[in-house]
């Protein structure tokens, strides 16, 4: 695992005259979504890669999700390419009708 | 007769002298002053007389200074997860320095927000990971052009360094920087050996690490990964092509130096002894459409490394590039059939998603080509002279991007 430079490590790389071979920023920027306080009712979006067993994987999931939790809704949706970025397009409208989104990866 | 055991290197308080004399004093142990080894003048051979200026530093500080600190400065590197599992020279500010000022450019200036994390790689962060690489200064433009390149949308960097495929980026140098900076497309070109080769490719994976965040078993999740994540740099040796250079097939002139990046797997060894153009490139376009080689269902471009000993034959049977990527267009294919075995699962409704146009996915008989186009096939050529071997390299379904270098 790769570790961006707190101040300690930063105070020991000064101290050797060393400078560090990372942007600390691109380790530090990607967090995880807001929690939900809870699930049940909500309407859930399932993002797969267009691969065939992540397709089984987030059904499998959906299927248990509605089960426990009452989902209000499940969209399934697909990337248009499975080693590209899901499109903008995909993420704005998960974004405007979902609470909440899974993906996985599956190849 | 045997020769004898070489003496050992011994550190002195001669900075200047421990990067030249090493090698040269290992070789004197059985050498008389009037006959080199032919090792030390073998044309491919690195010049190891040779003492650069950020050599220099780094043995200065290492002899003068303390060998303690190197040794911190290093286990640092390992204790931050910064190198690629081996160690790394410690990038002090002054080395770094030096790296920089040679390219000419500032050290913020942006070259690239490398995926999957999106990391910024300036000029002075790619230094700092070409210093550690263990790269000359000369380096920098070279390191650099293939950062630059590799950002281009048809590579798919984010898809190359994420997949669970085996492939990895490997870098070509072509044109006339290839001598200037003693990088190695003969002998064991693809092996160890030489320092440019070594440290330019592993200055570049270093820098995807580091500055992109494709960390092995996290962001990257590469089923086996690929002995060239270390290091996968070659070069194009002109001397011995008998056709123009690589990168001229995007229009750029012979003249020019640039480098071309290519996410490939290993090279797949074609053993062929005869002199017969078409018998060999049958066997080089058997050898290119395997069941299991992923191209045959996603298509992309595809490489191929043509051996001194087979370029010379072919070009004197009056085989151009063109001829012989269009004679492998038409023969390193697999029939829809045979493909029904092999591939992804999404069933034959969408196993023809990426074949041409041309090719019915729902008629056994059709060929379906390995590439798309005659075109999506690159040839160079490189190797040791001698060796009746040329290297199939499979992609991974993205394009070959190839820019010019811009020299300071």
């Amino acid at each position: 695992m790769v570790s961006a430079p707190g101040a300690d490590l930063q105070a020991r790389l000064s101290d050797m005259g060393l400078l560090s071979p990372i942007d600390p920023e691109a380790y530090s920027k990607w967090r995880p979504a807001p929690r939900l306080e809870t699930i049940h009712g909500k309407v859930g979006g399932f993002l797969g890669n267009r691969k065939a067993n992540a397709s089984l994987l987030l059904q499998g999931v959906k299927e248990l999700l509605n089960k426990d939790f009452e989902l209000r809704d499940g969209i399934a949706v697909d990337k248009y390419v499975y080693s590209r970025p899901a499109a903008d397009d995909i993420i704005d409208d998960l974004a405007s009708q979902c609470d909440f989104v899974v993906t996985c990866i599956a190849d | 007769m045997e020769p004898p055991t070489p003496p050992p290197v011994i550190l002195r308080r001669e900075p200047k002298n421990l990067v030249a004399d090493a090698p040269l004093r290992f070789w004197a142990a059985y050498q008389e002053p009037s006959a080199p080894h032919p090792a030390l003048t073998a044309k491919h051979r690195p010049d190891y007389t040779r003492v650069n200026p950020a050599d220099e530093l780094l043995w200065t500080a290492m002899v003068s200074s303390d060998a303690v600190n190197l040794g911190n400065a290093i286990d640092l590197m390992f204790e931050t997860g910064w190198t690629d599992g081996l160690p790394v020279v410690p990038p002090t500010e002054d080395r770094v320095k030096l790296f920089v000022d040679y390219t000419g450019r500032d050290p913020g200036e942006l070259i690239a927000e490398l995926p999957p994390l999106g990391g910024k790689a300036t000029v002075e962060r790619i230094a700092v990971n070409a210093v550690m690489a263990g790269c000359l200064p000369e380096y920098m433009p070279v390191i650099i052009t293939a950062i630059q390149a590799m950002m281009d949308d048809r590579f798919n960097l984010r898809g190359v360094m994420c997949s669970t495929g085996i492939h990895t980026p490997l870098v070509v140098v072509s044109g006339p920087i290839v001598k200037e900076l003693d990088i190695n497309g003969g002998y064991n070109c693809f092996g160890a050996g030489w320092r440019a080769n070594a440290t330019i490719g592993r200055a570049v994976k270093l820098a995807l690490v580091n500055l992109g965040g494709a960390i092995p078993g996290e962001t990257n999740k590469a089923t086996f990964g690929h002995p060239g994540a270390y290091t996968y740099c070659v070069a194009e040796d002109q001397g011995i092509n008998p056709w123009e250079p690589l990168h001229t097939d995007i229009g750029l002139e012979a003249s020019d130096s640039a480098v071309t990046v290519f996410p490939a797997e290993a090279p797949h060894n074609i053993m062929y002894h005869a002199k017969n153009s078409r018998d060999f490139l049958t066997v080089l376009a058997d050898t290119m459409c395997t069941l299991g080689n992923v191209q045959m269902y996603v298509m992309g471009d595809t490489f191929v490394v043509i051996g001194p000993e087979h370029a010379k034959f072919l070009s004197e049977d009056g085989w151009r590039k063109a001829d012989i990527r269009q004679f492998l267009f038409e023969h390193a294919r697999k029939p829809v059939r045979a493909l029904r075995h092999g591939g992804p699962p999404q069933g034959d409704a969408d196993r023809g998603h990426f074949w041409p146009r041309f090719v019915d996915a729902n008629d056994d008989d059709q060929m379906v080509p390995v590439v798309r186009a005659p075109d999506r096939i690159h040839i160079m050529v490189a190797g040791g002279s001698g060796g009746p071997h040329s290297a199939y390299l499979p992609g991974w379904g993205s394009r070959r991007v190839t820019l010019k270098i811009d020299q300071p």
